[in-house]
């Protein structure tokens, strides 16, 4: 009987790991990123660059997810990466940007497909329904991914103080370039 | 029997827990935070008269204007200081992020100034609760007109001064800073002294994240005996209040010192407070980048 019942256990454990597996589903990782945004400025254009994404896509569903550290965007002018961090972004109390979003018309057959990515994407704390068009190419092993689309400061309440107005636009045009490989 | 049970029951719930464990879930499981080094410390890379432990980044450049006016209980006749200011242009260059070097000329005492300035410990939680910096100066005086004084060798004229930066940033709103300072002088007038040795205190308040308030403070430790008219000096204070706008700091303050070099605001402070010899100033700076790439 308790031989049975071991034998049991261990056939469930077993059948249950497999289950398990299944609902975890296909992870391809980000390999690659280059998230960017610009703004037009009468003094300055702002520009920066993020190669440090992190992030997870499903091609059985579409879903993807992504964390973007605040601090590893870079400012060609270094004392406007500090004050992107301390004044408008606050990066100690809010380190990441998060995204989680689903691919409409999605299929993981074709090897390009235009289509939009409709999700939530979190910046500065506060969170917003954003709609992105872009291209997906599928390659051996890995899907690459781009797309563009603009911000409003003042949707993620960024407050710009006033003294600043000059140096700043309301609105901000981000562009990605991401790859993500499958898992090993 | 029930306890096979019981183990199929645990692993349905495992499963739908799986289940509705979302991507965003996963991939944050995967992602570790480490302590990082603390930034904005201060402002600027001046509290109000002295250093603060900020340095300028790798190709920066500051340009940094500072005027010190006359005493406000001079009188209207002198429009209460306004109407005599010192100078100081100066420029700050960083070598790397953790190496700055920058000169300056004072028209007080129709000075030079250069100094070193290197970082040596950084805030990080987990590894160290200060930033330390050192920083080295030397000073050279050009008044009295070298051209009809040749009797005065140029070693005459020098001053260094060689102190410790060490702050803390207790949240993102309070930062303090303590700095030991040795001023040394290669020749004075008794009652002066070759060697002044000072304790400094700096602090800083963000009031909103473009406004903070400063104050700044020197104790001298072994300060020699003032002598009314011949020799007449003090700790330096000064309050005031940093205001950024983008690529600019402005400083406001009021102080009993004029000077804009350790040298003269540590050892050279001639305005007596309990008479209220204040007087008004300002730092201007502006950062500049070269391409980092």
């Amino acid at each position: 009987m308790v031989q049975i019942s071991i034998k049991i256990r261990l056939t469930l454990f077993i059948l249950f790991s497999a289950t398990s597996v299944t609902v975890w589903g296909q992870r391809y990782t980000l390999s690659e990123s280059e998230i960017s945004f610009f703004s037009e400025a009468p003094l300055e254009n702002i520009e920066a660059l993020n190669t440090e994404t992190s992030g997870l896509f499903d091609p059985s569903t579409g879903k993807l997810a992504l964390a973007v550290p605040i601090k590893s965007f870079n400012f060609e002018h270094s004392l406007m990466q500090e004050h992107f961090n301390e004044k408008y972004m606050e990066s100690d109390k809010y380190p990441r940007a998060f995204y989680q979003g689903e691919l409409q018309g999605w299929s993981s057959d074709r090897v390009i497909q235009n289509l939009s990515a409709k999700g939530k994407l979190t910046i500065h704390g506060v969170e917003k329904e954003y709609t992105v068009n872009g291209v997906v190419t599928k390659k051996e092993g890995s899907y690459s991914m781009k797309g563009e689309f603009a911000i409003m400061v003042k949707d993620h309440k960024v407050k710009i103080p006033k003294l600043m107005w000059q140096n700043i636009a309301d609105e901000i045009l981000v562009t990605v370039n991401l790859v993500f490989n499958e898992e090993n | 029997m029930k306890r096979t049970s019981i183990i199929l029951f645990l692993g349905v719930c495992l499963t739908v827990a799986a289940k509705s464990q979302d991507l965003m879930d996963e991939l944050m499981s995967g992602i570790e935070d480490e302590p990082e080094e603390v930034t904005s410390v201060f402002k600027g890379t001046r509290i109000i008269h002295g250093h603060s432990v900020k340095l300028r980044k790798k190709r920066a450049l500051e340009m940094l204007i500072s005027h010190r006016f006359g005493r406000i209980n001079s009188g209207s006749y002198f429009l209460w200081g306004i109407d005599d200011a010192q100078i100081r242009i100066g420029f700050d260059y960083g070598v790397t992020d953790n190496l700055n070097i920058g000169i300056g000329r004072s028209s007080f005492d129709k000075s030079f100034d250069g100094f070193i300035k290197g970082s040596i410990l950084k805030q990080k939680e987990g590894s160290s609760p200060v930033s330390m910096v050192a920083l080295l100066s030397g000073y050279i005086k050009t008044s009295p007109q070298p051209s009809l004084n040749p009797g005065i060798p140029l070693s005459d004229r020098m001053a260094y001064s060689t102190g410790l930066l060490m702050a803390r940033k207790f949240n993102s709103k309070f930062s303090m800073q303590v700095m030991p300072f040795w001023i040394h002088k290669n020749v004075v007038n008794a009652p002066n002294i070759n060697d002044l040795l000072a304790l400094g205190t700096g602090l800083r308040y963000l009031i909103t994240p473009s406004l903070s308030f400063n104050l700044e403070y020197y104790l001298r430790i072994n300060p020699p005996e003032n002598e009314p008219l011949v020799y007449e000096n003090y700790n330096s204070l000064a309050i005031g209040i940093d205001v950024e706008t983008g690529g600019h700091v402005f400083q406001l303050h009021l102080s009993n010192s004029r000077g804009m070099m350790e040298r003269s605001f540590i050892s050279e402070t001639t305005g007596d407070l309990s008479s209220g010899d204040i007087h008004f100033g300002f730092n201007i700076s502006r950062t500049f980048q070269f391409s980092n790439r």
